[in-house]
This record gives C-alpha cells, sequence and structure tokens, in this order.
C-alpha cells in the first residue's frame, strides 16, 4: 500500500502519508482513505515527505478531494514538500486552494 | 671734439638709441602701446642729449662753428626723415596685417558659424530620434496596444501556457471524478455477480427438488404420471434458469472488461508529467526576465544618449557664443589701426616742426633747443587730444559667458 493513513476520531484529523510517486495508480487507495470518513467534518493533512514525483492525476485527486471536502470550506493541509513537488504545485497556483506547511 | 657729432652720440648713447629703436619696430608689431612707449624713449633721447650738448657748450666753447652747427642740423634732419621713411613702411605693412587678420578671421567665423549650425542640426535630429525611441517603448507598454512587442508577446506566452495548465488539471480532476465513479460501477456489478450466484443456487436447488419429484412420481406408478410431467418441466426451467444465468454473468464480464478498458483510458488521459509545464514556465519566466534586463538596458542607454545630445547641445551654443569674438578683434584691429594714426600724426607734426626749424647762427643754440622743446610739447598735446578721441570700446578680454551682453 503506497498510502498510509492514521485517523483521530476525537480531534477529527486524518493524515495520508503518501509513497515515493503520488499518481494514478495511487487513485483507488487514496479515494479509500477519504471515503473512509466524512471529509468535510476532519482536518485532512496529506504528507508529501517521501513524495518526490506527481503528475497531473494526482493534482487532479487533490482537487477531488477538495470538492469532497466541501471545497472553499475545505481543511487541507500539504505538508512537507520536496522542491520538485514545490514547483509544480507553485505553477498550478495551488497556493491558492491548499495551506501549505513545511 | 664735438659733444653732439657721430661719434660722441655713438660712444654714449648708442645703447639707449639702439633699445629705443628696437622698442619701437618690434613694439609697432606687438601694441601701438609699446610701440609708442619706444617712441617716446627715442624722443626723450633726443630731448636729453640736446640738453648734455647745452650744457656740454658751456664747458666747450667751441662749439658754435658753422661746420658743427649744419653736421647737427643735418643729424637732427636726418634722424627725422629716418624715422619718419621707416615708420611710413612698418605702418603700411601693419595695415596690411590687420586688414588680413580681420578677413582672416571672418572668414574663419563664416566656416565655424556654418559648421556648428549644421552640429546644432544634426543634434537635434538625433535627440527627436531619441526621443521617439523613448515615446515607442513606453508605448508598446500599453496594453490594448496594436503593436505587439516582445514583452506583451511574452506575457501572452504565459497567458496561454497558464490557461493550458489549469485545463490540464480540471481536465485531470474531472477524469480522477469519472475514475471513482467508475470504479463504484464495478463494485455495483460485483454485487451483481454475487446476486447471481444466489440466484443459481436457487435454480440447482430447483433443479434438485425436481429430481426428487420426479423419483416419487415414478414411485407412484401410473396415478403419478401427471405429476411426473410437472416435475421434469420444473427441471426445464430450473435448467434454463442457470443457462440464463450464465448467459448474465458472460454479458456482466465482458460489461466489466470494458468499464476497466474504460477506467484505463481515463487513467491515461488523467496522468500527465508536469514537468512539460515546469520546464515550459521556466522558458517563459527566462524570457521575461532577459526583456526586463534588455528593456532597462535600452531605457538607460537612451536616457545617456539623451543627456549626451544635451550636453553637445551646450557645447553647441558655447560655441556659437563665442564666435561673437569676431566682434572683439574687429574692434581691436579698428583700435590699433587708430593707435597707428596717432603713431602717424606725432612723426608728421614732428616732421613739420622740424621742416621749420634750422640752427640759425644769428640764434644760439639755446633758441634751437627751444624749439625742439616745443616740438616736444605741441607733440604731446597733439597726442593728447587724439588719445581721448580713442577711446577703447572693447574691455572685454575673455569670453565667458556673462560678458556676451556687453556686444
Amino acid at each position: 500500500m503506497s498510502i498510509t493513513t492514521k485517523v483521530s476520531e476525537t480531534d477529527k484529523e486524518m493524515t495520508m502519508v503518501l509513497g515515493e510517486r503520488f499518481d494514478f495508480s495511487c487513485h483507488g487507495d487514496f479515494r479509500s482513505a477519504y471515503q473512509s470518513i466524512d471529509p468535510t467534518q476532519y482536518a485532512i493533512t496529506i504528507d508529501f515527505t517521501k513524495t518526490d514525483y506527481i503528475d497531473s492525476a494526482a493534482l487532479g485527486m487533490l482537487l477531488v478531494l477538495r470538492e469532497r471536502a466541501g471545497g472553499d470550506r475545505a481543511n487541507i493541509t500539504l505538508k512537507s514538500c520536496q522542491s520538485s513537488v514545490q514547483q509544480i504545485l507553485d505553477i498550478t497556483h495551488f497556493e491558492e486552494l491548499f495551506k501549505f506547511k513545511n | 671734439m664735438s659733444v653732439l657729432n657721430g661719434v660722441y652720440l655713438k660712444q654714449h648713447r648708442l645703447p639707449l638709441i639702439a633699445s629705443g629703436t628696437v622698442l619701437l619696430i618690434s613694439g609697432l608689431f606687438l601694441t601701438p602701446i609699446v610701440a609708442l612707449s619706444g617712441f617716446l624713449v627715442l624722443l626723450i633721447w633726443v630731448a636729453f642729449s640736446l640738453r648734455t650738448a647745452q650744457e656740454d657748450r658751456v664747458e666747450n666753447a667751441g662749439l658754435t662753428n658753422a661746420a658743427e652747427r649744419e653736421s647737427l642740423d643735418s643729424a637732427v634732419h636726418g634722424l627725422v626723415l629716418g624715422l619718419d621713411a621707416g615708420f611710413t613702411g612698418i605702418s603700411h605693412q601693419m595695415r596690411g596685417e590687420l586688414d588680413s587678420i580681420r578677413s582672416l578671421v571672418s572668414d574663419a567665423v563664416a566656416t565655424l558659424q556654418k559648421s556648428f549650425e549644421g552640429l546644432n542640426q544634426q543634434v537635434s535630429t538625433q535627440q527627436s530620434i531619441v526621443n521617439q525611441m523613448v515615446s515607442g517603448m513606453s508605448q508598446s507598454d500599453n496594453e490594448g496596444d496594436e503593436n505587439v512587442s516582445f514583452s506583451a508577446f511574452t506575457q501572452h506566452t504565459d497567458e496561454v501556457l497558464r490557461y493550458f495548465i489549469d485545463y490540464v488539471i480540471s481536465l485531470s480532476a474531472g477524469s480522477m471524478n469519472m475514475v471513482g465513479q467508475i470504479d463504484d460501477m464495478s463494485d455495483r456489478m460485483e454485487e451483481v455477480n454475487k446476486l447471481l450466484d444466489d440466484v443459481k443456487a436457487i435454480a440447482d436447488q430447483t433443479n434438485l427438488l425436481a429430481l426428487n419429484a420426479a423419483i416419487e412420481a415414478a414411485r407412484a406408478g401410473d396415478s403419478g404420471r401427471g405429476f411426473a410431467v410437472v416435475a421434469d418441466e420444473v427441471r426445464k426451467l430450473s435448467q434454463r434458469s442457470t443457462r440464463f444465468n450464465e448467459e448474465i454473468r458472460s454479458v456482466l464480464f465482458s460489461a466489466q472488461e470494458n468499464v476497466n478498458d474504460a477506467r484505463a483510458t481515463v487513467g491515461e488521459l488523467a496522468s500527465k508529467d508536469m514537468n512539460f509545464a515546469l520546464k515550459s514556465k521556466t522558458r517563459v519566466d527566462e524570457m521575461m526576465a532577459h526583456i526586463t534586463t534588455l528593456n532597462q538596458q535600452t531605457e538607460s542607454h537612451i536616457s545617456e544618449i539623451s543627456t549626451i545630445t544635451g550636453t553637445i547641445n551646450g557645447h553647441v551654443g558655447d560655441a556659437v557664443r563665442s564666435l561673437q569674438f569676431e566682434d572683439i578683434v574687429g574692434q581691436l584691429t579698428e583700435y590699433t589701426s587708430g593707435h597707428l594714426s596717432r603713431v602717424e600724426n606725432m612723426i608728421q607734426s614732428i616732421d613739420e616742426g622740424i621742416k621749420d626749424l634750422r640752427l640759425n647762427s644769428d640764434d644760439g643754440i639755446d633758441q634751437y633747443i627751444k624749439g625742439l622743446e616745443e616740438i616736444c610739447e605741441r607733440v604731446a598735446l597733439l597726442d593728447e587730444a587724439t588719445q581721448t578721441e580713442l577711446h577703447n570700446p572693447v574691455s572685454q578680454e575673455n569670453m565667458s559667458e556673462g560678458e556676451v551682453e556687453l556686444f
């Protein structure tokens, strides 16, 4: 499993730690991770520490998650992005849609 | 020995006369003032030597013989005539030279004026070109300008790139949504598959039940024949149900395959390497930075050129203003001519005075000296009169800016 998920029911927090590659092949895992909870009720952190490659499908998945988590009301943080990932997130202006944390 | 003969003069006053003459001649070429001073030195020498002669006469009573008078007379006349002749030549030459100075200066000034005017014209043309360039550059920065500048083009490229990236991402998001729906559909099909298993179990059980019924019907003999027919029909129905179940399953299986294909296709569409966007974006950013630097450089160069042009304009203006020195030179040469006339008048006056003055035997040497002194006084008075007429109108000594209004 390329994505490990940690859920805290009491704090209403969920953390997804991604693998080296975050691409289309992760779709099933990613989807079932956020489908296991009600994403509108949780603060979701996606940990990119290990990730050095993302493709457009990954960006699409993040946008779908944001939509599911309530669009503009969503509370999603992208954590510890490496520069290769950060550059792509920068040119796609994701800083307007997500919170970033080192 | 006579005190007024040539030997005496040569022995005692030669340095004075020599320096006076040298001062006069050299001064004529330099300034009339120096020439005048040379001439005055000569006059002083004449007066001084005559006074010395008078004193000597007291000591030497043998002075007033006819031969000596004659020789004194001719010496004085010879001196004045020589002076007159020499000066006439020099003054003629000087007037010629003054004229040629004036014409040379006037020619040169005309040429300079023309070339400075040309320079001025070129500089203002250059300035207007520079201004056009500056206004051209600022215009191309405005939006909606029909002239597409390089920076506007790059900006446009950047916008297109951004639009494209947004499009790819929204396509990906839609695709991922669709993939989720396909996955849901797959799950539903799996559920249908499970339901079909239940249907198959029912059919199998029905088949078994029909088989049992047929056995029971056979045991009942003739009375069970009708029941045997029903049991057979029920068995056929269960077999049909099983076949039907198999058909549905195979259709479902191929539908599942189609759905999987669709998932793969959508996935392929959605999975684009984003490095292309990264590279394009980097390239556009580099181009923008380059253009910005280029624009800044061009602007600073243009403003430098503008400053230089302004400075050149100033210099040309100064030069043109300085060309008014022609007027000063003209007036100075005129003034010099006036001084020359002064000297000429003095010489003429001396000449006339000397012509009438003869050292006669009846008159004493005192009379003669008195005559000479009168000539001296007349000359001095005449010069004073002409000097007041010749007030120098040009007091300017340099061509610096503030004093130009003097003309």
